[in-house]
């Protein structure tokens, strides 16, 4: 049964190690992935998906082939039953190309210095190199985000952010995986070249760093730095520079009341030191990161492979709750496909009463899929937002040329849950619309006693109509500025309507009381509502 | 079902009585204000075009009060009416008067009543001299009434017409009617001279038991058993019944004298005063009374030299023969003679524009009328037999050493002083009423109410060398003994034989309305039991209260306009009592908390911002829940449309749930939608009966289409989460005990289709006895005949008359009103035309026409008339357990 309150719904898959060899034919992994999706169909006939996340560690070695083998067998067909969900997707440490390690040896050369500063002077070179199948296979998907509500920044599905106005909630898509020398990769290097090579050769800058020590000793460290600079645990960088924080951080200040979800692949135990540890900087400003970090109500990272029984937690004196996705499937050797602990999660983010719902489901020894029995109870988001309305979006509001007609037809469509085309909505002018035996008007609350009851009347009958429906639109009302004042904007909107609903009511009443003759008769099953649309969901008309 | 209550009287009117003052200052005014504002203005409202209803016969009375007007009626709440002149046009002040009033159910046949009252006043110049009124209140003997019911009474109203009346002279008109006062009866009569009221009240005074059952008409109202059936033979060895035939028919008899309105407002010289004079000289009629003047202090000289000057009064009144009574500063002038002419002019004196002057002088002037009852022993028969019984009244009443143990466990407790000759006061009052051989029956539904207060103080004592506590909460709980006592008991004393000079003062209704409030305090008590298993009685005092009917374990508030229109009572009646189930059943308050325990998780679990709302805004009462469920299948025998039909009925016109704009209060609505469609989802009526819920009415639809979506969802998935076991065994545990009563019955009679009663039982056997249930419902529905439980005849007539009413309304339609000025907006009348009655939200119901008055009026005296007949029976089985025990 769908929501009243407005509802985020998630089908989240992590860590899914996608494989080239994983044998169609074999029947288990063949009932694994088909059941995946017609379970996943099943849940979102129960509850629409808004949203398909998939937080990194898609394909095991970061290569085309792999990418293509999971599109075809479990993304494609899921999107064919889900269709309506929009794809939000980061890359892993396994998204990285292991056939582009070209990087590998010009990094560990230009050691001691950091890996931040080494891909920064290499981005074009190496960077896009390393995430390239990834970017291939997801950045034509055409559930991304559109451009008209997200930043993908370079359309490599690498980083961004995603602003939806109609579920009030933003995501912010990090790659945590920017620069990882996964661990199989260094030691396949090390062990192909290092060992065989000469390390003056290779590490010149090393081993001029330690040169003054004996050689043995020297090649030793050169080893240690080589594995302390390719370490992921605690050395993994965000990359945030090629991110447009600045547009971001404008747009969280101006959306103060939406929910904002992060998403990346690592925890931030794997980050490296300056984003894990919460300091200023010379400027006296928070780094970019914990800005968003500040500003994030949900932060989701898969990566570590949690159990189903590992819970969420909630970090920062509790502002942020961080949950981890579990792993969907791990590399299994041919014909030896076995269930071990694979498991997803649907999120239910209500953004109405702030809180989330993180069910998990998971693959039996019965080979079904099933949600996980307890008490799967919401969890409120604790960090304090802003309610007041800042002055970017009251003039956008302001500025807005809304067409009524289009109002009509999307504030029907949402609450009815009909399916019907524009064109069925008829306009008799500018603001009076008949759809359905019912008349639309669009009125100034000042201008609802200007309403002439005569023409009303001869529409109502020309049309048949049975209900007559009154828009007020927050925008219009004198209160509409104290939405800028530091208050619940639900206190503003309480004053507003209980204003719009004394002058409907009023109006309600002239109608009837000025009928005549055989008028009371005629009218005594006609139907009066009005609606008042406060700004937000304005907002959301824009985008439609 | 017959339509009969009577088994000879069809009750097609009613009857109002108004005895009232008449200001000194603008006398006239106030008289003709009261014709044209408060009868003819009505009477224009309801668009009467009959010359009987409403049309009021006016006398001038020597008494108490100066006025009197009869009027026909058709609808109680006329009654209620504020007693004023009020005119937009008149702006003349009416200094201090005083009114009683009463009505009650008109029982001579309806042709009669329209003649009687049809144009009177115009008929008297032509027709029969009808110069004089006696209006007689007549309470029955207690004794005999207590268990016979109304069919004693009706006995009775036969004994009048044919032993009475007829006797004196069969030609004299007169109507009878069965009043809500402390008296049953009042007996008007219109004469040509006082003698036939002495010669009526001196065969009422002396009218026997044995008087009534000699007459034909008692055995052709299949009343064999009337002397068998009442208390006194219930209550009395049987070796003193043979007094019990030569008890009074009477408790009390109360009487009134006054003169035709003619007399007194027309000009002497008029044909009718004319041939009154002429009459009273010919016929030498004669009356004996004593007038008392209420002079102010040092005016008596005054007084005394305009009554000289004015030639009439001087002729009649002897002067020097001026007395003073004792303890007072009024005199008494005696009269020349007796004859009717001294008061006939006094009266016209008083009331015509010479009185200006006589009232610089007196407060107010009264006629003692002394009626000849030296013929009153030719009807007695004397014998030396004396009926004491009261004695067992004293059963109920407090003795001294009652008082003093309560005092002395009252002072261990340390009750404030204050508050501890409240409560001892509180018993004095209670033994006053119900040692009062006329007026206990009105007091007896606080027996159950004191016996509960002692245990109280008991309990409270008997813990006091255990526990210790805030005396706060104990005196709080007392305090509220007490005020709902005082209440109770000012109501059942007003204007009854002990307070006849005192005016209608309260401010919730006019005239004495004890026969109402004692019989409602019955069936509260009476059906109340059929839900308790343990020994603890509960029987809460009804009161009145319009706001809201917010009812508690002392008492059941209702207003004033729902004792006369009883279908609004039947509606909520269950849940009235069911308030006091927690004192009865510990484990219920324990079932609440856990409910309300874990609403709060089924809360999160919902996790809707809009049922959080509701929750923090206290829109949902669990309590309500069960109640209504109990409804549901009690009162409304599991039919969701009846139930439905009656919950946006009750709730239309209930005044406090709606805004000054004139619409139904949103929060409200919300709450109010919730609670009817956890019980749409809890019983299942989606899945398998077709029934929707709908809009009740249009007016509501803003609002409705605001919140019904997402109310049915949440009520959807409240009832989907909550516990249904332990609500089915909460629900079933209550209905069991009350089902059990049932158990009884007959099986189903061979001709009847079990089937057809199927669809009560199919989805919802986990909460009651399937089996049962279906025996209730069929004997309900009429098939099961011959049952012997009053209290279940009574459940048979209130199903019957919820079930009537919606039938004949079949939709909900409320009345429009201008909001802006509040009136009635008559241009939407048509809308009413196919509905018995309009649903006006500031209380009650609103009628199309008067014909659909009439037909409400009748469809509801039958069963107002039940509950009083069914009231006079259980008061017996009542008051023999206290006796024997």
């Amino acid at each position: 049964m769908s929501k009243i309150d407005r509802n985020i719904r998630i089908l989240w898959i992590s860590d899914i190690h996608y494989f080239s060899h994983y044998n169609k034919k074999n029947h288990s992994f063949k009932e694994f992935i088909n059941s995946f999706v017609e379970y996943a169909d099943e849940l979102d006939k129960n509850e629409k998906f808004d949203y398909i996340l998939i937080t990194g560690d898609i394909a095991n070695s970061g290569i085309k082939e792999q990418y293509d083998l999971f599109k075809e067998d479990i993304l494609f067909p899921l999107q064919e039953k889900i269709e309506n969900a929009t794809l939000l997707v980061v890359p892993g440490n396994h998204d990285v190309n292991r056939n582009s390690d070209g990087f590998i040896e010009s990094f560990f050369r230009t050691l001691p210095k950091e890996r931040d500063t080494f891909f920064r002077n290499n981005y074009n070179k190496y960077f896009k190199d390393l995430f390239k199948d990834y970017s291939e296979a997801f950045k034509t998907n055409p559930k991304l985000p559109s451009k008209d509500v997200s930043d993908l920044s370079d359309n490599s599905a690498l980083f961004g952010y995603v602003i939806d106005k109609k579920k009030k909630t933003i995501f912010i898509l990090l790659n945590s995986a920017w620069f990882s020398i996964e661990r199989n990769l260094v030691n396949e290097y090390i062990s192909k070249k290092i060992v065989v090579t000469n390390f003056f050769k290779y590490f010149k800058n090393l081993y001029l760093h330690y040169i003054k020590k004996e050689k043995s000793i020297v090649e030793d460290n050169i080893m240690k730095s080589i594995r302390f600079a390719a370490s992921e645990y605690g050395r993994q960088s965000l990359g945030l520079n090629f991110l447009n924080t600045g547009t971001l951080e404008e747009k969280v200040d101006d959306f103060n009341d939406y929910i904002v979800v992060t998403i990346m692949h690592h925890p931030i135990n794997w980050l490296g030191w300056n984003s894990r540890i919460v300091k200023l900087n010379n400027d006296r400003e928070l780094s970019t990161f914990h800005k968003i970090r500040k500003n994030t109500d949900l932060l989701l990272t898969g990566h570590e492979h949690i159990p189903k029984t590992h819970l969420s937690e909630k970090i920062d004196y509790n502002n942020l709750l961080h949950i981890q996705a579990g792993c969907f499937l791990t590399y299994q050797k041919e014909d030896e496909f076995n269930v071990k602990d694979f498991w997803f999660s649907t999120l239910s983010i209500n953004t109405a009463k702030r809180t989330v719902l993180q069910e998990k489901h998971s693959y039996t020894t019965k080979k079904i899929w099933e949600l996980e029995p307890g008490d799967n109870v919401p969890i409120k988001f604790d960090k304090k937002y802003k309610s007041y309305l800042s002055n970017n979006r009251f003039n956008n509001i302001a500025r807005l040329s809304l067409d009524y007609k289009k109002v009509v037809f999307h504030y029907n469509q949402d609450n009815e849950n009909q399916t019907l085309v524009i064109d069925d909505v008829t306009s008799l002018n500018k603001n009076f619309f008949v759809f359905n035996k019912i008349l639309h008007t669009f009125t100034l609350s000042r201008k609802i006693d200007s309403i002439d009851l005569s023409y009303l009347k001869g529409v109502i009958d020309d049309n048949d109509i049975e209900i007559v429906c009154f828009y007020f639109l927050d925008r219009d009302h004198e209160f509409f500025p104290l939405y800028k004042n530091n208050v619940d904007k639900m206190l503003v909107l309480g004053k507003i309507k209980e204003n719009f609903d004394f002058k409907f009511n009023e109006f309600r009443l002239r109608f009837f009381n000025d009928l005549k003759g055989n008028e009371p008769e005629m009218y005594k099953s006609l139907k009066f509502i009005n609606k008042i649309l406060p700004y937000w969901e304005i907002e959301s008309f824009e985008l439609s | 079902m017959s339509n009969k209550v009577y088994n000879k009287i069809d009750i097609d009117y009613g009857i109002q009585i108004v005895f009232s003052t008449i200001p000194n200052k603008g006398s006239h005014d106030f008289v003709e204000g009261i014709d044209k504002n408060y009868y003819q203005s009505y009477k224009d409202k309801i668009k009467s075009k009959d010359d009987y209803l409403f049309t009021p016969l006016k006398f001038y009375m020597l008494g108490d009060y100066d006025v009197c007007y009869v009027s026909l009626i058709n609808n109680f709440n006329f009654s209620h009416r504020l007693f004023e002149s009020i005119d937009d046009k008149n702006d003349t002040y009416h200094n201090t008067h005083t009114f009683q009033s009463y009505s009650g159910f008109a029982l001579n046949k309806k042709e009669y009543l329209e003649n009687f009252f049809f144009d009177r006043r115009k008929r008297l110049e032509t027709e029969k001299k009808e110069y004089f009124i006696g209006v007689i209140n007549l309470k029955l003997n207690n004794g005999l009434l207590i268990g016979n019911g109304i069919h004693f009474i009706e006995a009775v109203y036969k004994y009048i017409e044919n032993n009475i009346i007829k006797e004196v002279d069969k030609d004299i008109p007169f109507v009878v009617s069965q009043t809500f006062s402390w008296f049953e009866l009042s007996l008007v009569i219109l004469i040509d001279n006082p003698n036939k009221l002495t010669e009526v009240l001196a065969r009422l005074r002396s009218s026997e038991f044995d008087d009534l059952l000699k007459c034909e008409y008692v055995i052709q109202l299949g009343l064999n058993n009337i002397f068998e059936s009442s208390l006194y033979h219930s209550i009395l060895d049987k070796n003193i019944h043979h007094k019990i035939n030569h008890t009074s028919l009477f408790a009390d008899i109360h009487s009134y004298f006054g003169f035709n309105e003619k007399l007194i407002t027309e000009d002497k010289e008029s044909q009718y005063n004319i041939d009154f004079q002429k009459h009273i000289d010919e016929n030498n009629i004669s009356l004996h009374t004593v007038v008392e003047w209420h002079v102010k202090p040092g005016h008596i000289q005054k007084l005394e030299k305009i009554l000289e000057n004015n030639k009439e009064l001087e002729q009649y009144s002897s002067f020097p023969d001026k007395k003073f009574l004792l303890g007072k500063s009024d005199y008494i002038l005696l009269e020349k003679h007796d004859n009717i002419l001294c008061n006939y002019n006094l009266l016209r004196y008083v009331y015509r524009d010479e009185s200006l002057e006589l009232y610089k002088h007196i407060r107010k002037v009264r006629s003692y009328v002394y009626l000849d009852a030296k013929n009153i022993n030719k009807y007695i028969n004397y014998n030396d037999e004396y009926l004491s019984w009261e004695g067992n009244l004293e059963k109920f009443a407090f003795t001294p050493t009652d008082f003093y143990r309560i005092n002395v466990k009252l002072k261990a407790l340390k009750i404030s002083r204050q508050v501890r000759v409240k409560i001892l006061k509180l018993f004095s009052n209670y033994n006053h009423g119900i040692q009062d051989p006329i007026l206990f029956p009105y007091f007896v539904d606080f027996t159950v109410f004191i016996e509960n207060l002692v245990k109280l103080i008991d309990t409270e004592y008997a813990e006091i060398d255990t526990i210790s506590k805030p005396i706060m909460v104990l005196e709080k709980i007392l305090l509220r003994h007490i005020e709902v006592f005082q209440e109770g008991y000012n109501v059942r004393f007003l204007n009854s034989y002990q307070f006849e000079n005192i005016s209608d003062f309260d401010l919730d209704f006019n005239s004495s309305i004890q026969q109402l409030l004692s019989s409602y305090g019955t069936l509260v008590y009476e059906m109340g039991k059929l839900f308790y298993e343990s020994d603890q009685e509960v029987s809460p005092i009804i009161k009145l209260n319009n706001v809201d009917t917010e009812s508690n374990y002392l008492s059941v508030n209702y207003s004033i306009y729902h004792l006369t229109s009883p279908e609004f009572v039947y509606t909520t009646l269950l849940k009235e009592f069911l308030n006091n189930l927690k004192l009865d059943r510990k484990e219920m308050d324990d079932v609440l908390q856990d409910f309300d325990n874990k609403l709060r998780t089924i809360k999160d679990k919902i996790n809707e911002s809009y049922l959080d709302d509701m929750f923090n805004s206290k829109l949902i009462k669990m309590d309500y829940f069960i109640i209504d469920s109990i409804r549901l299948i009690i009162t409304f025998n599991n039919d969701f449309v009846l139930f439905q039909h009656w919950f946006w009925t009750y709730n239309f016109q209930n005044s406090s749930l709606f805004d000054s704009s004139g619409m139904f209060n949103e929060d409200v609505l919300r709450q109010e939608m919730f609670r009817l469609m956890l019980i749409y989802y809890m019983f299942e009526f989606d899945s398998n009966s077709g029934i929707k819920i709908e809009c009740p009415t249009p007016e509501l639809y803003t609002h409705w289409h605001r919140h019904h979506f997402k109310i049915k969802k949440l009520a959807k998935k409240l009832i989907d989460e909550i516990d249904n076991i332990s609500f089915a065994k909460v629900i079933k545990n209550i209905t069991d005990i009350y089902l059990s009563s049932y158990e009884s019955l007959e099986s189903f009679p061979d001709s009847f289709d079990v089937q057809a009663i199927k669809k009560y039982t199919d989805n919802n056997s986990k909460l009651y006895n399937a089996d049962t249930f279906a025996k209730k419902i069929c004997y309900l529905l009429n098939h099961i005949e011959g049952v012997n439980n009053k209290t279940h005849k009574m459940e048979k007539i209130i199903f019957h008359t919820l079930k009537n009413h919606f039938e004949i309304n079949e939709s909900i339609v409320t009345l429009k009103r201008n909001w802006k000025n509040g009136n009635v907006m008559t241009t939407h009348n048509e809308l009413y035309k196919e509905s018995l009655y309009a649903i006006d939200q500031t209380g009650g119901v609103y009628f199309y026409d008067l014909d659909k008055i009439n037909e409400y009026f009748k469809l509801n005296a039958k069963s107002l008339l039940e509950i009083i007949d069914f009231s006079l029976k259980s008061k017996k089985d009542f008051m023999l357990k206290r006796i024997d025990s």
